[in-house]
């Protein structure tokens, strides 16, 4: 291999890879990526410990 | 090899009467046998053929792609994926303990039974349904739609966002604009009609919401409907009763039950219940069985159960009521001269009955009068319901009808007709908007309807829905609604009981409750909508209106809070007695035509309803209770039937009935009655997502607004055939493990038991007879001295209804694959039922078995693990270390019984474009169990999270485990208690009543292998003591 397509096969391998590590393999296909969602409790609601309580 | 594959061709081809699974196996199909003969079924490994690919690769090529592999690896392992943070909280609610669950009653809205679930729940995420144990209607079991609800919670495909239709689609739009929009063309209505359409409603607070709406906007009017209902039972029981509705009956203490064309052990009336009154009345302690009798045309759960089962076209009913009538009658059993002019013998000429079998249910009907009971399906038409009632009562039947609890119905259903002057309405122009509160009639209304193209008549359509469906496509305004686990409600089913619904999660999306929205548009000003609107509304109607009525002690709020940590409260409330039967009403049933050709017969799904679980993976992936199959609808024929049209399995008909046709795949099914056709509804979607669309046929397409026979059943149907094959994914043959050299294994080797009543009356223990002598292991045995875990399983109660196999996808994260998965025998469920038929096509004897890892102490798979991923623990669980698993694959090859699943793919990630993986599903995980990835093995592990769990509990308590602290999935799921755990050394427990049981043995007990799992045998309660 000569100098100069060594030097072009580095900088090509070296975009490939930049490339790859911002648009990763899954982006082409991931459709369900919903959004982030927040987890809250209901303050109004009323839990238990353990299953089997009766309270009324 | 050879030899058992020439003996097979050199045999009769002569139906058997032994036991089989599919028509493939009782003729010995060449391709079914060789497959079967194969762990693996064709195609399974093709994915990881290594000569497709690398054939006559180079040296040096190889070194260089595995440079460039190594490359991408380094780059595609990078951290590119957000993972999220873990952070502690900085103020933590009061009631969370990290790493402790925290349980929520409430009341599950999957269907108009309203049972009462307690909602599992981790750092705020609910994780897990079940029924409420304190509730007195389902008692702590909760049915496969229920359980798979949790699903629909985290469904990515919900909408979260209002949307408003647009010339190219539809666009997001805020809630004030939406509700400003809707307020305005809601006032403008004047004497417009303001159709809002619903499904039942079974809270009294939301009729209240309803009633204040039409006070606000007077042109309103309700119409409520349900594609499957009992509106023929209850119309039948006016006429023949005056008043009230069908009772509730007392399963578990009748002798003798004569199901006509009934389900009412899988889609019909409050299952859960039913399954388990009727598992009372069968019970192998006590030595009491009921005697049931089915007579129906499809092949049902409850005809898979019957004692005596016989095929009948539904047409026909009428007339065999009527002359079983006669028949008793003439026995001085009853006395009326109402079916005289009917005959028994010649009926059962006539329509080929099985003359014994009907003399038997004669006999049995007039020896247990007051202890049997008569029930006919919701299906049939009404005049059957009418002959049923009155017979029920003449033979003193209504000692079984239930005098403490009554069914409650807040709204009565629209009639067909009712329907018909809606669109008629919507199309002179006479209805100003139409709201649609969480239903889908484009869907299922019929097509003669036209409801879909006069909705584009009317100036403002609005769909409240969870996610996009085939009404939403043709509304103005589509406005997203919380889930049932994110609302508040009650319920009220039944006389003496309200259920409370409480939101266990705040919503996750921009959703709003289906009341609230309501609400804010009676108060005309979007402003007024606030989180707390509707549980204010609610909590105000309870003090005002139910607080009253219960008399209570106690003041209101200790009340209230009282009953959400319970989840209802009951309520003093009589029922009405029953008067005396009106005889007279059998006059005005009508009666039956003689239908030519083929019987239509349309069925509620067993796996997504009536397509409202469509969107649910887990619910299309469990197979059918009866053909076991997956992620479709299909026409089912009987054996003869198909046999006339000269079709198979698979092959694409037309069926045609009035003109309406749809092209659908054929199954043949033992035991359905000649000359039927049976099609499950609840498929076919558009527009609904990408877990429901295009999944199976839409046969609401072949409902008219004309009934046949009833709203279900058409008569004079035809079918041709349309060319071409559809595979249809059946789980039937999958996991076999007999062996195909020899036909009737299952019974040669015991891995099916059976008996009679009156044999085991006789000879108690049977079974035993047939047990192969201990042998002894190649292994020094270990000594489980103290605990040890096992499972019994009592195949008097199982039924076969799969609610066990969904609880344990929901408990132990098992991914849905997918149909193309299935098909290649890749399903994950770590639970399976096996059905088996025994006797004729025509007239099948059918065996369920519940098969799941045996945990065996000298377990072959073990042996072979070249890694040591599955090792056994010191209280007897055969365990799997995921961490170690290469996947050679040697245990599932090595596994007697077939319960290991392998994960071929990634399937999170695999199926429907990583569906599975999105950020908001991962929510849903059971935190205390890994969730599996691709290469690795995986199977039952007798919910070894929840061992481990009692076990920090007990060393808490600072006392020993026991085997009563734990419960597994499956068996806090099984309406029938058929599913005992427990510990095999604790003999003071009630599991060691069902280990050491008389009937009990082990699957395959003769390999040695020491299984730890009990079935305790069949027992049918025919009049013989041999099957």
């Amino acid at each position: 291999m000569d100098r100069k397509k060594f030097f072009l096969s580095a900088a090509l391998a070296a975009a490939g890879i930049a490339l790859f590590k911002y648009i990763p393999f899954t982006s082409t296909r991931k459709k369900f990526e919903s959004k982030k969602v927040e987890v809250r409790i209901n303050p109004l609601a009323v839990s238990r410990k353990k299953v089997g309580e009766k309270n009324v | 090899m050879s030899d058992y594959r020439e003996e097979n061709k050199q045999q009769n081809n002569t139906p058997d009467p032994n036991y089989w699974r599919s028509f493939e196996e009782l003729y010995r199909n060449e391709k079914t046998l060789e497959a079967r003969h194969h762990e693996f079924a064709d195609g399974v490994t093709d994915d990881f053929d290594p000569n497709e690919n690398l054939s006559g690769i180079s040296r040096r090529k190889f070194l260089a792609l595995l440079g460039a592999s190594a490359a991408l690896a380094g780059v595609a392992c990078s951290d590119y994926r957000d993972k999220g943070e873990i952070v502690p909280y900085n103020v933590k609610p009061e009631e969370i303990i990290l790493g402790k669950p925290n349980y929520y009653a409430s009341t599950c809205t999957a269907c108009a039974n309203s049972c009462g679930i307690l909602i599992k729940t981790r750092e705020g995420r609910p994780i897990k349904i079940d029924g409420n144990p304190e509730h007195p209607v389902n008692q702590g079991k909760i049915c496969a739609k229920g359980q798979a609800n949790i699903l629909n919670l985290y469904d990515p495909e919900r909408i979260q966002q209002p949307l408003k239709k647009t010339s190219t689609g539809f666009d997001t739009i805020e809630w004030n604009k939406s509700d400003k929009d809707i307020i305005a063309a809601l006032s403008m209505a004047g004497s417009k009609e303001i159709a809002v359409l619903t499904h039942t409603i079974t809270s009294p607070t939301t009729i209240k919401v309803l009633d204040d709406f039409k006070v606000k906007f007077p042109s309103a009017k309700i119409y409520s409907y349900e594609l499957f209902n009992s509106s023929n039972r209850n119309s039948a029981w006016l006429k023949c009763y005056g008043s009230g509705s069908f009772p509730l009956i007392k399963w578990n203490e009748a002798k003798v039950i004569v199901s006509l064309d009934s389900d009412f052990l899988g889609v019909e009336g409050n299952t859960v219940e039913n399954k388990r009154l009727f598992a009372e009345g069968r019970d192998v302690n006590k030595k009491s069985f009921s005697r049931l009798y089915v007579v129906e045309s499809s092949m049902t759960l409850t005809g898979m159960n019957a004692d005596y089962r016989m095929r009948l076209k539904p047409e026909n009913q009428f007339a065999f009521v009527m002359s079983l009538m006669n028949e008793l009658n003439k026995k001085g059993a009853i006395s009326t001269s109402l079916a005289s002019e009917y005959n028994l013998e010649s009926f059962v000429q006539k329509f080929n009955l099985d003359k014994e079998k009907v003399n038997h249910l004669v006999n049995d009907l007039a020896s247990n009068k007051g202890k049997s009971i008569l029930y006919a399906g919701d299906l049939l038409p009404e005049n059957v319901h009418i002959a049923v009632n009155i017979l029920n009562d003449l033979l003193g039947n209504k000692t079984l009808y239930r005098n403490d609890s009554s069914e409650v119905n807040l709204i009565n259903l629209s009639s067909l007709n009712e329907l018909k002057e809606l669109t008629d309405k919507i199309s002179n122009g006479q209805v100003a908007a139409v709201i649609h509160l969480d239903c889908n009639p484009v869907y299922h209304f019929p097509n003669d309807l036209n409801y879909k193209n006069f909705l584009s008549k009317v100036p403002t359509v609005v769909t409240l829905t969870e996610r996009m469906n085939e009404t939403a496509q043709f509304s103005n305004y589509v406005l997203p609604i919380n889930h049932n686990f994110e609302s508040w409600g009650d319920a009220k089913t039944r006389t003496g009981l309200i259920s409370l619904q409480q939101p266990v999660i705040a919503p996750l999306h921009n959703t709003r409750q289906k009341e609230a929205i309501l609400l804010t548009w009676i108060s005309t000003n979007p402003e007024t909508y606030s989180e707390t609107l509707y549980h204010d509304y609610l909590m105000k109607n309870w003090e005002t209106n139910i607080y009253p009525t219960l008399k209570s002690k106690i003041d209101f709020k200790q009340l209230w809070f009282g009953a959400l940590h319970d989840g209802f409260v009951l309520t003093n409330e009589s029922i009405s007695s029953i008067g005396n039967v009106n005889l007279a009403a059998l006059n005005t049933a009508g009666v039956n035509v003689e239908a030519n050709g083929l019987t239509l017969i349309l069925r509620e799904s067993y796996q997504v309803g009536d397509g409202r679980f469509a969107y649910n993976g887990w619910l299309q992936e469990l197979p059918h209770p009866v053909s076991k199959i997956t992620w479709d609808n299909y026409a089912a024929l009987s054996h003869n039937t198909a046999k006339s049209l000269n079709v198979e399995n698979d092959d694409l008909v037309e069926v045609s009935v009035g003109g309406r046709k749809l092209t659908l795949p054929v199954f043949i099914q033992a035991g359905n009655a000649d000359d039927t056709i049976t099609i499950e509804l609840g498929y076919g979607r558009e527009f609904s997502g990408i877990v429901a669309s295009g999944v199976g046929f839409n046969a609401n397409s072949l409902l008219s607004s004309k009934p046949g026979l009833s709203n279900w059943i058409y008569t004079n149907a035809s079918i041709t055939k349309a060319g071409g094959k559809y595979p249809l994914a059946s789980s039937q043959e999958h996991h076999a493990f007999d062996n195909p050299r020899t036909q009737d294994l299952h019974i040669k080797r015991h891995i099916i038991q059976e008996g009679t009543v009156a044999l085991y009356e006789k000879k108690p223990d049977f079974i035993q007879e047939n047990r192969p002598k201990e042998l002894e292991s190649v292994y020094t045995p270990f000594q489980y001295n103290e605990m040890k875990w096992g499972m019994a399983i009592d195949l008097n109660k199982c039924l076969g209804c799969g609610d066990c196999v969904v609880a344990c996808n929901v408990e132990n994260n098992v991914p849905v694959v997918g149909k193309d998965q299935v098909l290649k025998s890749r399903e994950m469920q770590w639970l399976r039922i096996d059905r088996y038929y025994s006797g004729s096509p025509d007239d099948p004897r059918v065996s369920v078995q519940p098969m799941l890892c045996q945990h065996c102490d000298q377990a072959p798979c073990e042996n072979v693990c070249p890694v040591v991923a599955t090792t056994h623990s010191p209280d007897g669980l055969n365990q799997m270390v995921y961490n170690r698993c290469v996947g050679t694959r040697y245990c599932s090859n090595n596994c007697p019984y077939k319960v290991r699943r392998f994960n071929f793919f990634n399937f999170r990630d695999h199926f429907r474009d990583g569906y599975q993986e999105s950020s908001i599903f991962t929510l849903m995980f059971n935190p205390e169990v890994t969730v599996r990835s691709r290469g690795v093995m995986e199977k039952c592990t007798f919910c070894v999270q929840r061992i481990e769990e009692a076990r920090s509990e007990a060393t808490r308590r600072g006392t020993p485990i026991k085997g009563t602290d734990v419960k597994t999935a499956c068996q806090e799921a099984c309406p029938t208690n058929a599913i005992h755990f427990g510990d095999i050394n604790g003999k003071d427990s009630e599991f060691y009543k069902y280990r050491t049981h008389e009937l009990g043995y082990y699957v395959l007990e003769e390999l040695n292998v020491r299984p730890n799992v009990t079935y305790i045998a069949k027992l049918r309660n025919i009049h013989t003591e041999e099957l």
